[in-house]
C-alpha cells in the first residue's frame, strides 16, 4: 500500500503536486514541518480525516525518522 | 501512497527549508566557503582563497570537508607542495537542522555546516547575543514538561521518547491498534507510573493532543 520513497523523490513528487501529510504530534508540526504539510497525527489517520486531502494527488506521510 | 521513512529529520539534517515556529535554523544562514579538493596543491589552495576574500580554504574530498589550511600557512610553502602535507583537521562542524539560537547560547561564532552524510553546505556565523528569531513568532503556550525550549529541536531526545513509548505500545496492544481512548489510558498510566502527577499526566497528554480532535 506504501512505497517507500527518498528525499529526492519526495522532491519530486512534491513539484508534481503530490500532498504532504506530517503524522506526528501537534507540538512537533508546529516547531517545524515540511513546506505545505498537512497536519494529522498518526492516531487519528482515519478515514474521515483522509477525507480531508484531495484523492486526485499522491499522498506523501512522514514521520521523525525511520525508526 | 508514498511514506517517507527517513523523515523530518533526513529533511532538515540536510538543509533543505521548512516551515513553522522554530527556528531560523544553521541552514537558514549558510554562506558559501572557498573550498578545494584536497588532493591538490598550495597553488590551487591560494586560487580558490583570492578568488573569495577569505582566510581559511576548506579541503574537499568528494564533497566532504577533510580539512582546512588558512592562508598564513599556505603563504609559509611552496606552490607545489601538495595539501595533504599541511592541512589541519577539519573543526567539528554541526547540522543545519541546529537552531540559531542554540549556536548564541554557546557564545555564537562561525561553524561549518554539513549535511547528515558529511557533505560540506558551508559556514554559517551567528552572534553571540543572537536571540535567532529573524521574524519568527515563537509560540510557548502548549509547550510540554522538560523541553528544552530555545535550544530547538531536542532531537536525539524525542527520539529515544517515542522508541521506547511506540515498543510499550506495541507490547501492551500486541501489534492490535489500539483506540484513541485505550491510547491515552495506557499513556496516562505509564507518566503517572514514571512519577507524575495525574494532573500533570493529562495536561501532557492534553498537549500532546493524544485522542483528541486536532
Amino acid at each position: 500500500m506504501f512505497e517507500s520513497v527518498s528525499r529526492d523523490r519526495v522532491r519530486q513528487l512534491v513539484d508534481e503536486g503530490a500532498q504532504l501529510v506530517e503524522v506526528l504530534e501537534r507540538r512537533q508540526y508546529r516547531l517545524a514541518h515540511l513546506p505545505g504539510a498537512v497536519h494529522i497525527p498518526a492516531w487519528e489517520l482515519t478515514r474521515e480525516r483522509a477525507d480531508q486531502l484531495d484523492r486526485e494527488r499522491p499522498v506523501i506521510v512522514y514521520c521523525f525518522d525511520n525508526l | 501512497m508514498y511514506d517517507y521513512v527517513d523523515g523530518k529529520v533526513d529533511w532538515m539534517a540536510f538543509g533543505l527549508p521548512v516551515e513553522g515556529d522554530d527556528g531560523p535554523f544553521l541552514g537558514d544562514r549558510v554562506q558559501p566557503v572557498a573550498t578545494c579538493d584536497v588532493s591538490r596543491s598550495v597553488a590551487d589552495a591560494r586560487r580558490a582563497l583570492d578568488g573569495s576574500g577569505e582566510d581559511v580554504v576548506v579541503l574537499v574530498a568528494e564533497g566532504m570537508a577533510v580539512g582546512e589550511v588558512d592562508r598564513g600557512s599556505l603563504e609559509g610553502h611552496a606552490a607545489d607542495v601538495a595539501l595533504l602535507e599541511i592541512l589541519s583537521p577539519v573543526p567539528s562542524t554541526v547540522r543545519p537542522s541546529v537552531t540559531v539560537a542554540s549556536v548564541a547560547e554557546g557564545g555564537g561564532g562561525a561553524r561549518l555546516v554539513t549535511s547528515s552524510d558529511g557533505r560540506l553546505l558551508g559556514r554559517a556565523a551567528v552572534e553571540p547575543g543572537d536571540a535567532g528569531h529573524d521574524g519568527h513568532d515563537h509560540d510557548d503556550h502548549d509547550d510540554h514538561e522538560g523541553h528544552d525550549h530555545g535550544g530547538g529541536l531536542d532531537m536525539e531526545r524525542y527520539e529515544e521518547e517515542l522508541t521506547a513509548v511506540t515498543k510499550a505500545v506495541e507490547e501492551r496492544f500486541g501489534g492490535r491498534e489500539p483506540s484513541a481512548e485505550e491510547l491515552r489510558a495506557f499513556l496516562h498510566d505509564r507518566l503517572v507510573a514514571e512519577g507524575k502527577s495525574a494532573e500533570d499526566a493529562d495536561r501532557l497528554l492534553e498537549a500532546l493532543e493524544v485522542g483528541e480532535p486536532d
